[in-house]
């Protein structure tokens, strides 16, 4: 059958507001219960707030809903039945795939799922891909590690379910995957921005492939929030000759964010299957208009081995104004703006380290990497950006160095010190980058 | 009733057969695993159009395609 419609479920995502608030509400209710009947943690939680389910009625008991951290996750895991412990709400005999958290913030979270948990895991892709102009004549690559990390795991599924060829780029080297890609002729791919940038740059100086020569229409990016940083975006979209798209996801959480072919700037909240949150940095109140940052905390409305009950995911976004594509799901402005724990003072001025980002690769002298390093000199904070400039233009130094402590002075009010390495100097990622330092924590 | 939510009452009820009659297979045949197991998957994705479609009107019965 062919489809013309934009929409994966026009039913949820053209919804009016109003009545998908009400839907929302009715979901919200329906998986606290399950959540609170069948986990442990989840009782202990609401018992010790003294809340149960039937006095969630409004938006007002919502928002007095205690939320969860990742540490409740940790604290309740390692025990019978093995490894879920308390947050398990099916019979473990249920559980058919199991994944982790990288465990970059500390130890990682056990990720159980049924079947049909999986499933709806897909279909919230589908969602993601059909609004990026996914379609069953697409060949897709998937140049990522098959292993316990979720990561593209679901695109794989969801691709298959809507028809797309899929090629999964696995075991595979950078080069091996390009020319692999170049060999079946695929027109799409998804990794991470800092994956693509890096796939590109393998493509041209160590294999000496134009990466437009490859054809390729559509890159899902994933993992990081480059695909909503305009420059960032424009750089892949350049080397490449793809559209970019954003989408935003989470391993406890789901795929709950989607980039449109409209590309408003961001990234619509999938509200049929998920309750976003924005709350205020200092205040915890919530954020309703558009253009101020808040913390996330989020709801899964209809997973179920191990739900996902407004969990603080420490992720700070803002909204945006409606987007032109027809969806009424809301919008956040450039996805994810950081994490809570890396927005930080710095001279006592809020500083996001995407800022440093959106500057870089604004310039085009400049190569994909840097590094940004806060410390301390005596009392004073110091912030030094770390930056390559391209092969050819490695005489332009003095006007580069100018042009990005202006830009960086512009966008953040600080100032800061600029070093200059020969190109490939800074370290390369394959799939999450590691780029800001903040080593003022060390001493505290 | 309108025609086109005569039409949307009778998508859902048509998924809500499915799953009767997906269970029904699994009361009858469960005993041989290559059932069990089909009807298992079978209801996943009869649960996917649970949350895609009867919910919405279920759970909140104004709305029909008229969205869309």
């Amino acid at each position: 059958m062919h489809h013309n419609s934009p929409y994966w479920n026009p039913l949820l995502e053209t919804m009016p507001r109003e009545k998908l608030k009400d839907l929302q509400l009715v979901k919200f209710q329906r998986i606290l219960r399950w959540a609170w009947e069948k986990s442990p943690l989840y009782r202990r939680l609401y018992d010790e707030a003294g809340l149960e389910p039937g006095d969630i009625r409004t938006w007002a008991d919502v928002a007095r809903v205690p939320t969860l951290e990742k540490e409740h996750y940790r604290s309740a895991q390692a025990k019978e039945p093995w490894p879920y412990g308390e947050s398990l709400c099916v019979p473990l005999d249920e559980v058919t795939v199991y994944h982790q958290t990288s465990g970059t913030t500390g130890q990682p979270v056990y990720q159980p799922d049924t079947w049909r948990d999986w499933e709806w895991w897909t279909e919230c892709w589908c969602y993601i891909m059909w609004a990026m102009g996914f379609r069953n004549t697409d060949r897709v690559f998937l140049p990522f590690g098959y292993n316990v990390f979720v990561a593209y795991w679901a695109g794989h599924y969801a691709a298959e379910k809507l028809g797309c060829e899929v090629v999964p780029g696995g075991v595979l080297n950078t080069a091996e995957r390009l020319l692999k890609m170049q060999e079946l002729r695929v027109n799409a791919f998804m990794a991470t921005p800092t994956y693509v940038l890096g796939m590109a740059e393998v493509c041209r100086n160590k294999l000496g492939i134009d990466p437009l020569s490859l054809g390729i229409q559509r890159i899902l990016c994933a993992g990081e929030p480059g695909a909503s940083v305009p420059s960032t975006k424009r750089r892949m979209e350049e080397a490449w000759g793809a559209d970019v798209y954003d989408h935003i996801g989470a391993t406890e959480i789901g795929g709950w964010a989607y980039e449109c072919t409209a590309k408003p700037g961001g990234t619509h909240v999938n509200e049929g299957m998920f309750l976003v949150e924005l709350v205020d940095l200092e205040t915890g109140l919530p954020v309703e208009e558009p253009g101020r940052l808040g913390r996330i905390v989020i709801t899964a409305f209809d997973r179920l081995a191990q739900p996902c009950v407004r969990f603080d995911s420490k992720d700070v976004a803002m909204w945006a104004e409606d987007c032109t594509c027809g969806r009424t799901f809301r919008v956040l402005k450039g996805g994810i703006h950081g994490r809570t724990d890396h927005i930080t003072k710095v001279k006592g001025v809020l500083f996001s380290p995407t800022s440093a980002e959106e500057v870089v690769r604004d310039i085009p002298e400049l190569a994909d990497e840097f590094e940004l390093i806060v410390q301390k000199k005596g009392d004073i904070d110091e912030v030094t950006l770390k930056v390559e400039l391209l092969p050819h233009c490695s005489d332009l130094e003095a006007e580069v160095r100018e042009k990005l402590g202006r830009d960086f002075r512009m966008k953040t009010n600080l100032n800061c010190h600029l070093e200059f390495h020969a190109f490939g100097q800074l370290p390369r990622y394959e799939v999450k980058a590691k780029r800001f330092k903040d080593l003022r924590k060390d001493n505290h | 009733m309108s025609d086109r939510q005569s039409e949307d009452a009778a998508v859902v009820q048509t998924i809500l057969k499915i799953k009767e009659e997906v269970l029904k297979l699994r009361e009858m045949a469960g005993h041989l695993p290559c059932v069990d197991r089909n009807c298992e998957r079978l209801l996943s994705s009869v649960a996917m159009l649970e949350l895609d479609v009867v919910d919405v009107w279920t759970l909140c019965p104004d709305q029909s395609r008229e969205s869309a």
